[in-house]
């Protein structure tokens, strides 16, 4: 049996296409174009949702971007939603106390997730943000079904030579709460997803010292030739690791395919080297590190290692492009770990 | 399939640089630097003092630390008596004879960066029973293994397991028998519960962890000083030694667990316990535990400070870290049967030197730019005869380093003739203050050569790639096996060449220091700043090479002080000490009477290149705190105007020309 049909992956406007209601709408407010695509999808087709979650960061919006997007999807949701809330998490870079004090805001409002139709939105999550989401949602909601929602860009800058695309230097290289690994004592294996960022697949290694290097490269890539830039862009990372010599590709819209990948890789190092700690970096595309935190919520003592910027870059994307949806089960994927 | 590790390569023999890349093969390629860092320091290393080796990335630190493990220490113990058997099948008696010699056995933890980071606020004091227990389970390591050797009887190794169990009041143990139960107790129960916690954490509170979860108690202390204090008294083969409790990269410690390690250390005098410490930079004070007391260097232990001791043994006439790099790299061409078989076995035929008389000539090469400098500076104040008279004096086609001091000397008033007098007795080796002329300032003159000519000078030559990797193995590393990889892509093979061609060894050299400089932005937080900081000072650098009096040459240190910078100036000057982009040098004489000795700072000479600068320890450059500040932490306006001032004052002209008579002929 293959792992990727037990699950879906469409065109989310082929699917709206078909009237759909959800009862939760979860998303996020950002400066990237692409954080209103799927309200603006869900209105011309018209489609029901019963309640909007709107996160919030605290972010500099000198130009009023974030705050014009807000206001566009608020817009947006407004004709197709029953209630809206925004909800304003403390800080960007601390997402275990945000995660904490949303996981509050449920409790005082009364809103009961489990048993019901969620649709999760993360084009523009930061990856812990959406880690931790999914795994409150698997297991302190006991959600079954979550439907997942991405939306691709139409155009990086890449003509900014600059290491760090979609952010500003690095502030600390921790694990992702709740992805913490194991405490006992082996050599590592780092697993590195790269994308655009070079310097931070290169600085995770340095730090790691890990005994075994695998690199995961994304392709297909979403638009032709990004998975040679992304290679570009790791090219210091990839010499002094030697990563070259363990690559694997994996489809950049795909997090099933992830999984399979992930789990053959892991396997095959565990063959070798049973004793080693797995640890993982998430630097590629968000569904392909939606595969990786679906692996992880099952492997506790996987530790996946996120390195949080000084601060985000506001205008490392142009535009929107195609919207994806996943329907994770997590029954499902009980049954296959 | 394979996973194929950075392991060491028969054609690419300098690219593993790390002490993790060579596993269990790490004690044959060591070069032991111990003796080294005793000489300069005064410390030994495998003493028993407590250590902390103070060193950035690619230091060796890693490398000394992981030395003194008990698996590297019986390795090399067998290896260097003509045993190669493994480990596992040699017998008692092998052990025994190690033991015999060894005053201690080593267990060795490397922290990684985010391994107990989420255990912050109120989870922090699960660290000390986790750090113990991480302890504890390398030590068992060694019991079982001495065990298995029959040196251990059961009933010692049951008394052990009662005590340890004794430390453990929750959970409630039971069926703990032998070493490998308590080996498993630690990995699956206890330290996999301080995980769960530590990950539910993550989304919950912690009143809601404590009435989910039962937090094991461990009593850690007992474990660490009665626990290991027993085991010594009672397994006989270890009685009377230490037990090396090595923990390296302890930078990626919050204070608070940094502070644990410290108690430890300052608690551990009457024990059977050595603390030896490894990390990248040591903060000013080290406040032990929750109290304001301070450990204290002498008292309470040893600081080794790796690339200043390195760097020590690399100054005057010394050639104890020249000779370590050597060894080093012709460890690694003499384990290559690539090279090894072609009779590649020393360095300096793969990578040979060049003099600065035989670069300058390369330079020259017939041509005359250098004296159209010298005539247009001239003609400010002297007549087209004069200049060819000065000239006729001064010439010396076989070496233009000679014809640059000589210019030199005109421009600090020198007369023709006495010029002349000096450079031909020193050509016949009768001059000594020629000479001391010459060795001071040829380099800078062969800078400027360059400059005259418009070339980039080049950096090749071992000799040279060592003094650019500023007591920092690695890099000598990385400049070599940037070398052959070079080499290799323009063809280099050992059936036709033995030495990789300067260009290409300069052109390496370029690389790897751009790609340092490219790094600096790496620093956390503070990786723009100072890369800012580091081009401010290459550049004030870069332009005095350029000063035609030659106040002082290569200047490649400066002097300044510190104390009076602002907290973020500060933070940004030490996050690139930190990181070695600044290195300390031990402090000059002031140059001015009745001043007092300020601290002296040298830029990483693996920049050299970047700047086209000098890559010795050589000319000083007063920098006061203000301008310092304003190099850190100003805008590009102040930074612009402090540099211009820096370089005004350290290129005082009026010393120049005193003696205006001396220039008649």
């Amino acid at each position: 049996m293959k792992l990727y049909e037990n699950f879906s992956i469409k065109r989310f406007d082929k699917y709206l296409a078909d009237k759909r209601n959800w009862d939760f709408f979860i998303t996020c407010t950002s400066f990237e174009d692409r954080s209103i695509s799927v309200s603006k999808q869900l209105k011309s087709y018209s489609s029901k949702i019963e309640n909007t979650i709107i996160v919030n960061y605290p972010e500099h919006d000198n130009k009023n971007k974030k705050k014009n997007n807000t206001k566009k999807i608020i817009k947006n949701l407004n004709e197709v939603s029953r209630n809206l809330i925004i909800y304003d998490t403390k800080s960007v870079l601390e997402p275990s106390l945000g995660i904490k004090d949303f996981k509050e805001y449920i409790k005082k409002r009364s809103i009961e997730f489990k048993e019901k139709k969620i649709l999760l939105d993360i084009s523009v999550f930061t990856k812990p943000y959406f880690f931790l989401l999914l795994k409150i949602l698997k297991e302190d909601y006991n959600v079954n079904v979550v439907d997942i929602v991405y939306t691709e860009v139409l155009n990086y800058n890449t003509n900014d030579q600059r290491k760090d695309l979609f952010s500003i230097g690095i502030n600390r290289i921790e694990p992702i709460p709740g992805f913490n690994g194991s405490y006992q004592n082996a050599e590592e294996a780092l697993i590195t997803f790269i994308g655009f960022e070079g310097n931070r697949s290169l600085q995770i290694y340095q730090q790691i010292s890990p005994k075994i290097i695998v690199v995961v490269n994304g392709m297909p890539s979403f638009q032709p030739s990004w998975h040679i830039m992304s290679m570009k862009r790791n090219i210091e990372f990839l010499k002094e690791s030697k990563g070259y010599k363990n690559l694997f590709y994996t489809p950049t819209y795909d997090p099933f395919e992830t999984i399979r990948v992930l789990k053959k890789i892991i396997d095959l190092i565990i063959i070798e080297n049973p004793k080693l700690n797995i640890t993982i970096a998430p630097l590629s595309t968000k569904p392909i590190s939606l595969g990786i935190a679906l692996y992880s919520l099952y492997h506790k003592n996987i530790k996946v290692i996120y390195p949080y910027p000084i601060k985000y870059n506001t205008d490392s994307s142009k535009g929107e492009n195609k919207s994806w949806i996943y329907r994770i089960n997590f029954n499902t994927l009980q049954e296959i770990y | 399939m394979n996973f194929i590790s950075n392991k060491f390569e028969e054609k690419h023999p300098f690219d593993a640089v790390r002490a993790e890349d060579f596993g269990e093969d790490l004690f044959e390629f060591y070069e032991p630097l111990e003796q080294i860092v005793r000489n300069v320091s005064g410390v030994n290393i495998e003493g028993n003092r407590h250590i902390i080796i103070e060193g950035g990335r690619g230091t060796g630190k890693t490398m000394v630390l992981k030395h003194l493990e008990f698996n590297m220490q019986l390795k090399e113990f067998l290896y260097k008596n003509g045993n190669k058997k493994q480990i596992e099948n040699i017998n008692k008696e092998h052990i025994e004879n190690f033991l015999k010699n060894k005053k201690f056995i080593g267990t060795y933890i490397h922290i990684k960066s985010g391994d107990f980071d989420n255990l912050c606020n109120e989870l922090e004091s699960l660290f000390k029973p986790i750090l113990v227990l991480k302890i504890t389970y390398e030590l068992l390591k060694i019991l079982i293994f001495l065990k298995w050797k029959n040196l251990i009887e059961s009933k010692t190794e049951k008394m052990i397991v009662e005590k340890f169990v004794q430390q453990i009041k929750k959970p409630l143990i039971e069926n703990v028998d032998n070493f490998e139960d308590i080996e498993k107790l630690i990995n699956d129960k206890l330290l996999d519960s301080y995980n769960t916690i530590t990950n539910a954490y993550s989304t919950y509170r912690l009143n809601e962890i404590k009435k989910m979860f039962e937090m094991p108690i461990v009593l850690h202390r007992n474990i660490i000083f009665k626990l290991f204090d027993f085991i010594i008294s009672n397994v006989k083969c270890l009685n009377n030694k230490r037990i090396f409790i090595i923990i390296d990269e302890v930078e990626y410690l919050t204070e608070f667990q940094t502070r644990y390690i410290t108690q430890l250390i300052k608690d551990s005098d009457d024990t059977s316990i050595t603390f030896k410490v490894g990390t990248r930079c040591l903060p000013k004070t080290l406040k032990v535990g929750n109290t304001d007391e301070i450990l204290k260097e002498f008292d309470d232990y040893r600081k080794i400070v790796i690339t200043d001791a390195l760097n020590a043994a690399h100054s005057g006439t010394k050639s104890h870290y020249s000779n370590l790099i050597k060894n080093i790299l012709n460890k690694r061409l003499q384990k290559s049967s690539y090279f090894k078989g072609k009779r590649i076995c020393d360095i300096e035929q793969l990578i040979p030197n060049i003099s600065i008389e035989k670069e300058a000539r390369d330079i020259v090469s017939g041509g005359t730019k250098h004296w159209i400098k010298f005539k247009n500076e001239m003609t400010k104040s002297k007549t087209k005869r004069e200049i060819n008279s000065i000239i006729d004096h001064i010439k010396y086609d076989k070496n233009p380093l000679i014809e640059k001091l000589n210019m030199l000397l005109i421009y600090r008033g020198y007369s023709p003739k006495k010029i002349k007098k000096l450079y031909k007795d020193f050509l016949e080796d009768k001059n000594k203050e020629y000479k001391n002329l010459y060795n001071k300032n040829a380099f800078n003159l062969l800078i400027q050569l360059y400059h005259d000519y418009r070339k980039d000078k080049r950096y090749a030559g071992i000799d040279t790639y060592i003094y650019l990797s500023s007591g920092i193995t690695r890099i000598a590393l990385e400049l070599c096996g940037e070398a052959l990889n070079t080499a290799y892509v323009y063809g280099y093979k050992t059936e036709h060449e033995k030495s990789i061609d300067i260009q290409q060894q300069s052109y390496s050299a370029k690389k790897i220091s751009l790609k340092q400089y490219d790094g600096i932005t790496k620093i956390p937080k503070w990786g723009i700043k100072v890369q800012s900081f580091i081009n401010q000072i290459g550049t004030i650098f870069d332009e005095m090479h350029r000063d035609i009096y030659l106040v002082e040459p290569e200047p490649t240190h400066f002097e300044t002080d510190i104390s009076d910078l602002s907290d973020k100036a500060c933070n940004i000057f030490n996050a690139a000490l930190s990181y070695e982009y600044i290195q300390k040098k031990p402090s000059m004489k002031p140059k001015e009477k009745g001043k007092t000795k300020r601290e002296d700072f040298i830029i990483n000479r693996i920049f050299a290149p970047h700047f086209n600068i000098s890559y010795k320890i050589r000319g000083r450059t007063v920098i006061p705190s203000g301008e310092l500040e304003k190099l850190l932490i100003g805008n590009e306006e102040e930074k612009n105007k402090s540099r211009k001032n820096i370089i005004k004052m350290n290129t005082r002209r009026e010393r120049v020309l005193e003696d205006q008579s001396i220039l008649e002929i």
